[in-house]
C-alpha cells in the first residue's frame, strides 16, 4: 500500500515543507477478486491443459 | 492499435488501476494479477473500484471508452508480461454472458492481440471436463481465456 507522509510545516519555515511518498514494491498480500480465483481454481482442476 | 491508452498506475507488483473517463464521469479501474492453483497460471481480475474499496467485476460501466480501456488493458498486460514472460494469464467472466462479450472483445482486438501474444480458451467436453483449445472466433462456448507473451 502506497503510504503518503505529509509534513504539515508547522514546525518548520515554508520552505522546509516536504512530502515524501513511498510506493511498495512488494506483491499485495490480499486479493481484491477472490471469488473470481476459486472459480478459475475449479475449472483449472478439471481441465486439460496446452503445453507451453 | 491507434488509441492512445489511459495512463495507469502500478502500486504494487500485481496490481495496476487507471481512471476510465467518458460519459458518466470518472470510473477508477483495478486490474489486479494474482495466483492461482496451478503455479505457471497467473489470474487476471479486472473491475470497477466502488467508494467502499470493494470490487465491481461484474458491472457494464457503459463509459463509452471502451476502445481506449482495451488500449489501456493491453500496455498493462504488456508491461506485466515484460517482467513475468513466462507465466501464462487466465481471466474469465463472472457469467457466461460476460464471456461472450470478452470473446467478442478478443475477437475485435486479436490482430493486436495475437501480435505479441498467444491466445487460447477453455472449452468444455462431453465428459463434463474442460480442455484448453487454440481461440476459434466462431466458438461461442468458452468458460476461460488464456494469454501468453510470445
Amino acid at each position: 500500500m502506497a503510504q503518503l507522509k505529509v509534513d504539515t510545516g508547522k514546525t518548520k519555515s515554508k520552505t522546509e515543507r516536504t512530502v515524501i511518498v513511498t510506493k511498495s514494491k512488494e506483491p499485495v498480500k490480499s486479493t481484491l477478486f477472490a471469488k473470481k480465483i476459486k472459480k478459475v481454481n475449479a475449472l483449472l482442476s478439471n481441465a486439460s491443459l496446452l503445453q507451453s | 492499435m491507434s488509441t492512445e491508452p489511459y495512463p495507469y498506475d502500478r502500486r504494487h507488483l500485481t496490481r495496476y488501476s487507471f481512471v476510465s473517463k467518458g460519459k458518466r464521469g470518472a470510473i477508477v479501474k483495478i486490474v489486479e494479477f494474482s495466483p492461482t492453483s496451478n503455479k505457471q497460471i497467473i489470474n487476471m481480475g479486472f473491475g470497477d473500484l466502488m467508494p467502499d474499496g470493494s470490487i465491481d467485476d461484474e458491472s457494464n460501466s457503459n463509459n463509452n471508452d471502451l476502445v481506449k480501456v482495451m488500449a489501456t488493458m493491453i500496455s498493462i498486460i504488456k508491461d506485466f508480461t515484460n517482467q513475468y514472460p513466462s507465466y501464462k494469464i487466465v481471466f474469465t467472466g463472472s457469467s457466461q454472458k460476460r464471456n461472450i462479450l470478452y470473446q467478442r472483445i478478443l475477437r475485435n482486438y486479436y490482430i493486436e492481440f495475437s501480435r505479441d501474444f498467444t491466445i487460447t480458451a477453455l472449452e468444455p467436453t462431453a465428459n463434463g471436463h474442460y480442455q484448453e483449445v487454440p481461440f476459434d472466433m466462431e466458438n461461442k462456448n468458452y468458460y476461460a481465456f488464456f494469454i501468453k507473451r510470445k
